[in-house]
């Protein structure tokens, strides 16, 4: 489990994922999460290159989002890969965390 | 036709967890599953496994009941590769927990109130064929089956 934090010129906060948010991975990746939800206002989540999500993985995106929406801020992931989307969707947290087909819908969302 | 079986055991804490899914994943690679199928296996191993941490034998049950445990918690892990159908199961030691009557919950309500518990069962159900119970002498037997693809074409999905 790898991660890149890119800060874009309009106030977005780029989280490119990389790699398997596991049991390992969701422990890995949760310390950098709270920091990055305590720093940022606006985040898009790119899943691109993300290869596997469960529940753990998913309570870090809930409770990432929820610490944003508190200060005003948004949280939206771009583009998952197939079985990754259908853990999103059957999950239902697509209904709370926008998903975003490309770049531009991302930040038109997370700008909204 | 027969059908290849394969079995390990894994203490029941966060490492074994993590080290079954290491297990899944070279099985799968062996039995040369294609790889929605193994993300599948995987999903439902990690939702059921850490299930068990977190039930079987500790937190909402009181030292009274926790005395009478099974000590130490263990996991058994069993596939079982046939033509079309694969099979996942999965057994514990720690206490009953039927994972066909526990409330699956998708989430629902307004982010703000929204606590993530109980979304690992509804994963199960969603990337399972089917999922049945059984309260065994000392423990639970959980047993998923899913479909196989057959590796000529590509498998759509849904």
């Amino acid at each position: 489990m790898d991660w890149n934090v890119i800060e874009l010129d309009n106030g977005i906060t780029l989280v490119e994922l990389i790699g398997r948010m596991d049991v390992p991975g969701a422990l890995k990746a949760d310390p950098a999460f709270a920091q990055i939800a305590g720093e940022a206002t606006r985040v898009i989540v790119d899943l691109g290159r993300l290869e596997f999500l469960a529940s753990l993985g998913i309570r870090t995106l809930v409770t990432t989002s929820k610490t944003l929406r508190a200060k005003d801020g948004n949280l939206v992931v771009l583009s998952p890969q197939p079985n990754v989307e259908q853990v999103l969707r059957s999950s239902g947290i697509d209904t709370i965390i926008p998903i975003a087909k490309d770049r531009a819908e991302a930040e038109s969302s997370v700008l909204a | 036709m027969s059908a290849a079986r394969h079995s390990a055991s894994f203490p029941g804490t966060i490492e074994g967890a993590t080290d079954a899914s290491v297990w899944l994943r070279d099985v799968s690679a062996r039995e040369d599953l294609a790889s929605d199928l193994t993300f599948a296996l995987e999903l439902c191993l990690e939702e059921l496994f850490t299930n068990v941490v977190r039930h079987g034998g500790s937190g909402q049950w009181d030292e009274a009941v926790r005395s009478d445990l099974p000590n130490p918690l263990q996991v058994a892990v069993t596939v079982v590769a046939e033509r079309d159908l694969v099979f996942l199961v999965i057994e514990d030691n720690g206490l009953p927990f039927d994972v066909t009557t526990a409330p699956a919950r998708p989430i629902e309500a307004p982010l703000e109130e929204v606590t993530p518990g109980g979304l690992g069962l509804q994963l199960v159900r969603s990337f399972s064929r089917d999922l049945s119970y059984e309260a065994v002498p000392g423990g639970n037997r959980v047993r998923l089956s899913f479909e196989r693809p057959q590796m000529e074409g590509t498998k759509a999905v849904g």
